[in-house]
């Protein structure tokens, strides 16, 4: 139960990071850190004590099998999620040759 | 197994690789082949509209049956709803790319916009017809990421 509560406290901590910080590149690195606590919430759900390997054995039927589909669904999203990063800071370097600044409070365009 | 139904995600994946590649050597060749791809995809859906009615069809990618009655592999689903939804997005999408034929002249970097928007279609095709959370995921992300790039495009000239 500690490790779920420790992954929500670094999810706030990247959601901390969005709401107070100015600089672009800060707030990109605060969503990459709210994205990684939800990538170990989902790990953690699936972490079984003592469990081994999807490999299923006939003549031991009583092990516990770990369910290899929320490692498969985090390895998957760490790869998305780095492409989303890249995404973003393609982003913000655009509006940084276009502004010049990283600041946003600066980039006056950008409010609706 | 209806093999129609993977086109609809892999003919606008693999023209997205022909825009980048074929593109760069041919002048014209990604305006009237983005058109020409989600023509022809529009055609499919339908195709699959007049014929679908009650039916479910269920594509299974790579032939992996259900072992025990629990699906394994890559499942792809065609039911009343999902003809609808694929129709309307292939429908929209040959619109749009039609338009941009005209509108796109005033931009840099058409190799990237129609790159782009076959990537988008396709993950939008792919978000329909899966069959599990795990490849909405994944297909979700394919067309978000280009749509975010689509969002921030456009230098004009």
């Amino acid at each position: 139960m500690i490790a779920y509560i420790m992954c929500f406290m670094l999810f706030l901590v990247g959601l901390y990071g969005v709401i107070t910080r100015r600089n672009l590149v800060k707030i990109a690195v605060s969503l990459s850190i709210m994205e990684i606590s939800t990538f170990l919430f989902f790990a953690l759900v699936g972490y079984i004590d003592g469990g081994v390997a999807p490999i299923v054995d006939p003549a031991d039927p009583a092990k516990v099998y770990v369910d290899p589909l929320p490692q498969a669904l985090v390895l998957t999203a760490i790869v998305i999620g780095l492409a989303t990063t890249a995404m973003l800071m393609a982003v913000i370097i655009r509006l940084y040759r276009k502004y010049g600044t990283f600041d946003i409070r600066e980039i006056k365009n950008l409010r609706g | 197994m209806n093999p129609l139904i993977p086109l609809f995600v892999v003919i606008p994946l693999a023209g997205a690789f022909l825009i980048m590649i074929i593109g760069r050597f041919i002048e014209e060749f990604n305006k009237y082949f983005t058109s020409l791809v989600l023509l022809f995809l529009t055609c499919i859906s339908f195709y699959f509209l007049f014929t679908t009615g009650e039916k479910i069809f269920v594509y299974k990618v790579g032939g992996w049956e259900p072992i025990n009655s629990v699906p394994i592999g890559i499942y792809m689903v065609m039911d009343g709803f999902t003809v609808i939804v694929v129709c309307i997005i292939n429908l929209i999408g040959f619109l749009s790319a039609f338009y941009s034929i005209s509108y796109i002249k005033r931009y840099t970097a058409g190799n990237y916009f129609y790159a782009l928007f076959c990537l988008m279609i396709g993950g939008m095709n792919g978000v329909v017809l899966s069959g599990d959370l795990f490849n909405i995921f994944v297909f979700l992300e394919i067309s978000v990421i280009s749509s975010y790039a689509l969002v921030a495009f456009g230098v004009e000239k």
